[in-house]
């Protein structure tokens, strides 16, 4: 039985976090393709990813994943307390502001989505290299980003973290990264992880 | 000692936010006065606000105003239903995304003279500031807050924003043609934590 139905595209990394939260809490979804440009209708915002649960209509990945921990049963996608939550939080805030704002958009410039000028290019990539050694120290504290359990936080680094390795100057800040490799690797044998590889990878503009 | 520690600087909208947060659930606070890049190395991504609450350290704010909703008592800052609660996540992450990146990344902070910005630039970020709060104007004309009938955290982050806009020529314009907007403006300014923390902040220029 479909409980829900999500509006979005594989490639589009928040999408891939939402359909991750759906595999992890073995919550079953059907996957209705939409580009950003023609998904006004549901998200006047015109953002991927947006689900519809009934007569529920909820865009923004962040509210989904909390809407799908909260509703539905299955592993929980944050720890049970006050400040592991908060932690949870604050580690989902970090890669959806400074991370996002640094290496997708760097990958989308690469990738031809999102042209930026030389200049803007260099500054979203000397941004990464600011930013995922952060990620790697704290990694190299706990085994996920929030402790010892994975949580919602992993959910939103991994779907951008997988694609570090196909654009070479991000590859080689990954490189540099040895706990980020580690949690990759542990991230990348979850069935969740293998369920929701895009099929149709981006290409690196010319 | 006061029951929590803030820092940031008031003009700061995201650290307004936090204090307009402990303010309505009437939590105790002490705003230590600190500028972007200080509250590293504790915040390795340098940024403000910051919060502590005994041992405990916190960054990014949403994370932080959920945390002081849920371990302190005072009015709740979120609905506490699963759909009004997500609805209220929902607007809070358009807030801190689109209108973050619109309105307050491309048009406020470069006419604040905070970060280097061109008239160009500024100029397009206007017109997609155009659009986004043409979004929110529409939502207030059916809702009296943006999650329902109650202040929520997601009026919380709009606050620090919108409360900008008289400043800048083109924002008033934009403002003063969103009667919605307006009339929620009005309601929020009305609120002694709005008072209270009003920035008296005109840019860097003036």
């Amino acid at each position: 039985m479909t409980d829900i139905k999500v509006h979005g595209l594989p490639p589009s990394t928040f999408t891939r976090t939402v359909l991750l939260a759906c595999h992890e809490k073995r919550i079953g979804y059907e996957l209705v393709p939409v580009m950003p440009n023609d998904i006004a209708a549901i998200n006047p915002f015109r953002k991927i990813p947006a689900i519809t649960h009934g007569d529920l209509v909820l865009y923004e990945s962040t509210a989904i994943l909390r809407y799908l921990d909260r509703t539905f049963p299955g592993p929980k996608l944050w720890p049970d307390d006050s400040r592991g939550i908060a932690l949870c939080d604050q580690w989902i805030s970090a890669i959806c502001d400074s991370l996002v704002h640094a290496a997708l958009r760097y990958m989308a410039s690469r990738y031809g989505f999102l042209p930026a000028p030389a200049e803007m290019q260099q500054q979203y990539l000397d941004k990464t290299r600011e930013f995922l050694p952060i990620f790697d120290r704290q990694l190299g504290k706990t085994r996920y980003l929030a402790g010892e359990a994975m949580t919602a936080a992993d959910l939103f680094l991994a779907p951008l973290y997988f694609y570090f390795p196909d654009i070479p100057e991000l590859k080689a800040i990954a490189d540099a990264a040895p706990n980020c490799a580690r949690w990759g690797r542990e991230m990348a044998a979850r069935p969740s992880v293998l369920a929701t590889e895009p099929a149709d990878k981006p290409r690196l503009a010319a | 000692m006061a029951t929590i520690q803030i820092y940031g600087v008031p003009p700061s909208p995201f650290t307004r936010a936090t204090r307009l947060a402990a303010r309505e659930k009437g939590v105790d606070y002490e705003l230590v006065p600190t500028r972007p890049g200080e509250t590293a190395p504790v915040n390795p991504l340098g940024k403000i606000p910051m919060m502590k609450h005994g041992d405990f350290t916190l960054y990014e704010s949403p994370a932080i105003v959920r945390y002081i909703d849920r371990t302190f008592d005072g009015p709740p800052l979120w609905p506490r239903d699963a759909k009004g609660s997500a609805l209220c996540d929902q607007w809070l992450s358009v807030v801190c995304d689109s209108m973050v990146q619109t309105a307050l990344a491309g048009v406020i902070a470069p006419r604040f003279g905070i970060i280097p910005g061109t008239e160009e630039g500024i100029q397009v970020a206007l017109k997609r500031s155009e659009r986004v709060v043409g979004i929110f104007d529409k939502h207030l004309a059916d809702h009296r807050f943006l999650a329902g009938e109650q202040v929520t955290a997601a009026d919380l982050f709009l606050v620090p924003i919108f409360f900008y806009f008289p400043e800048i020529a083109e924002l008033k314009a934009l403002g003063e043609a969103s009667p919605n907007c307006g009339r929620w403006a009005r309601d929020m300014g009305a609120r002694p934590s709005v008072k209270a923390t009003d920035p008296q902040f005109r840019g860097l220029n003036r």
